[in-house]
């Protein structure tokens, strides 16, 4: 990708990753489903995940699978309302360019 | 590297972070490892960087000051991370060692010089001349040696006749005390004729040749100061 992502863009797209499921998900496929839509390196997530749970964005906890505990990350309602700011914005900053990009017209 | 080295070098670099936060770290990429399976084990080590580096993410994180990377088309990047910026580049390396003007730091190093041998002068005298005093001092020292040598045999020689003497007068009254008396100032009478006779030997021949080596010393220190100045 030639664009640069920020670090707000790629909060945005983790919380929204998460989000998708009810029951919460795990690091590694967190990383799994970021990595479909954006470029970053596998140790980039961990930092996010950690700064998202301490912000209060996404709550963990542990389930057994396969003889073991996995960690789960959740969303929560704060995190919604996160993610809800971030949609928001996404769309006036992505409608602006691609009026700049294919309208051709003034704003 | 195998998957215990990666984690155990990571435990190792975050040793300086709260222990929740390294445990917590630690588990997160246990579980990674874990849930690639172990067929991805080389392919993960590969794709999450060295040890190191994670360690300074997770290390920036804790801290918060996250702000600083960007998240570019290679992944996440930030400019600390990077090799390149690490070592600052070689200074370029100066003819001229003093700061500021050269003539006037040439003036200045005349003035040092100048100053330095203006100071050299006296001492290189005092140095002279207290080596001329320590010699003539060595030399005072000897010829007290020798004074004393001399009371030494005279008293002792003196003493001998006496206890010589007192022995004899004893002998009538306390013969064996008289005895001793007589054989001690006899002894002291040889010891003392012994010393005067090595003092005899040092007037001959050690003085003079001391009396000559002091002059010597003395006539040569002179004749070179008198040359150099």
């Amino acid at each position: 990708m030639v664009f640069n992502t920020g670090a707000a863009l790629l909060d945005a797209v983790v919380l929204a990753v998460v989000s998708r499921e009810e029951e919460g998900t795990y690091g590694y496929k967190i990383t799994q489903d970021v990595r479909q839509v954006l470029e970053v390196s596998e140790s980039t997530l961990y930092p996010v995940l950690r700064r998202l749970k301490k912000d209060g964005c996404l709550e963990v906890y542990d389930k057994e699978f396969g003889g073991r505990n996995r960690r789960y990350y959740k969303i929560t309602p704060e995190g919604r309302v996160q993610l809800n700011l971030y949609r928001s914005e996404w769309k006036r900053y992505s409608m602006r360019i691609s009026e700049i990009f294919e309208g051709g017209e003034n704003v | 590297m195998n998957r215990t080295e990666y984690l155990e070098r990571l435990a190792f670099l975050l040793q300086d972070i709260p222990t929740e936060e390294r445990e917590e770290a630690l588990e997160y990429y246990e579980d990674y490892f874990e849930e690639a399976g172990p067929e991805n084990e080389q392919r993960v080590i590969e794709e999450l960087g060295s040890p190191e580096k994670i360690a300074a993410m997770i290390r920036d994180s804790v801290r918060g000051n996250s702000g600083e990377g960007e998240y570019t088309e290679n992944g996440y990047y930030n400019k600390r991370y990077d090799d390149k910026n690490k070592m600052p580049g070689k200074r370029k390396k100066e003819s001229w060692h003093f700061k500021g003007d050269r003539n006037r730091n040439i003036a200045v190093l005349i003035l040092i010089v100048v100053l330095a041998f203006g100071s050299a002068i006296p001492a290189i005298a005092g140095a002279v001349f207290g080596v001329g005093g320590g010699l003539l001092g060595l030399a005072g020292g000897f010829l007290g040696i020798f004074v004393g040598l001399g009371g030494g045999c005279i008293g002792l020689i003196g003493g001998g006749i006496g206890l010589t003497i007192a022995g004899v007068v004893k002998m009538f009254t306390v013969l064996p005390t008289g005895l001793m008396m007589f054989g001690g100032g006899l002894v002291m009478i040889a010891v003392g004729i012994l010393l005067m006779l090595f003092w005899v030997w040092i007037l001959a021949k050690i003085l003079p040749a001391l009396v000559r080596a002091v002059v010597g010393v003395f006539r040569k220190l002179f004749h070179k100061e008198g040359e150099t100045l």
